[in-house]
């Protein structure tokens, strides 16, 4: 870990620079953040609560990071957690599965004021909804965010090999539905 | 005349342009997604001062006359209200009904069936609804 990121962490857990290094971590990483939330939830709106909570949460616990992995992947492992929470929570009151509620989101996405895709932009959202939740997370942060398997490791807290056997398993059951 | 590609100096990395080319087709996969979900205008500046807003609380003015006249007017009225009402008891019943609707809300109407919902409800209570329900 480089010697700036070390000096920030200390400014972030220091209550009288703790202020100033917060708003400058906002500024840095809500755009990044909301994107890779928004992926995972679809929605503006519920992608905007996800990522309020997540930086809440960053607030109150920056304290208890223990700076063995990266700030980085530190936040979006929180950011991911965040996301999956909201989509259980928010699945089991209407009694759906998980799948099922993130699949009835993307059957919607071209009502959404705030999707422009094309019909294969939405095409391949569907599919990718229709992914076991697991696969479509990694697939989201491999495709879509274009992160490597060492990083997915370190935010899920998963093998590398256990991502790169669902990375597969969901890009051959895409490449299956592209070809019908 | 010098052959600048016979005598560059300068090195790159071992597969330099195949991780570029990679990192660029990443990121506009990534900028092509991004393209098709949008956010309304001006979103992420509202959104870094909604957090800060939630994180950082403005501070108020420790002394304020007005809020304190107020604060006392609202101690009296409360005493007032106290001796009157006896609030001990309500406080205890509110509570009490917000624990007990939180149970229900949280566990029974989410987890009974129809079976065991009527089982819940008293017999008489049962043929009053049959009975007013049965009349044409």
């Amino acid at each position: 870990m480089g010697i700036h990121q070390s000096l920030f962490i200390k400014s972030l857990k220091e209550p009288e620079t703790r202020e100033k290094a917060f708003r400058s971590l906002v500024g840095e990483y809500k755009e990044r953040l909301y994107w890779h939330i928004r992926k995972l939830v679809l929605d503006h709106d519920d992608a905007n609560d996800v990522v309020q909570n997540t930086f809440i949460k960053i607030h109150l616990n920056v304290e208890k990071f223990k700076e063995n992995s990266t700030l980085y992947t530190w936040m979006y492992r929180i950011a991911t957690n965040e996301a999956i929470n909201f989509i259980n929570s928010k699945s089991s009151k209407m009694g759906l599965q998980n799948q099922e509620w993130i699949e009835a989101k993307a059957n919607k996405l071209t009502a959404d004021p705030y999707f422009d895709g094309d019909e294969a932009a939405f095409f391949l959202q569907k599919e990718v909804a229709k992914l076991p939740e697991k696969q479509r997370i990694v697939f989201i942060m491999k495709y879509f965010d274009g992160m490597t398997y060492e990083v997915i490791s370190k935010i899920l807290d998963t093998s590398i090999g256990a991502l790169k056997a669902s990375y597969h398993h969901a890009v051959k059951k895409i490449k299956t539905k592209l070809n019908d | 005349m010098t052959d600048f590609n016979k005598k560059n100096l300068f090195k790159i990395p071992g597969n330099y342009f195949q991780e570029l080319e990679h990192s660029l087709i990443e990121n506009a996969k990534a900028i092509k997604v991004e393209k098709s979900l949008s956010t309304p205008k001006n979103y992420f500046n509202t959104l870094e001062k909604e957090i800060l807003k939630k994180t950082y609380p403005e501070k108020k003015p420790l002394f304020n006359v007005r809020r304190i006249t107020i604060s006392f007017t609202s101690i009296a009225a409360s005493f007032l209200i106290l001796f009157i009402l006896n609030p001990f008891e309500a406080t205890k019943t509110m509570t009490e009904d917000q624990a007990f609707n939180n149970y229900l809300e949280s566990y029974y109407l989410e987890d009974l069936d129809s079976y065991e919902m009527l089982s819940m409800i008293e017999d008489s209570e049962i043929e009053k609804i049959v009975n007013t329900s049965i009349k044409p």
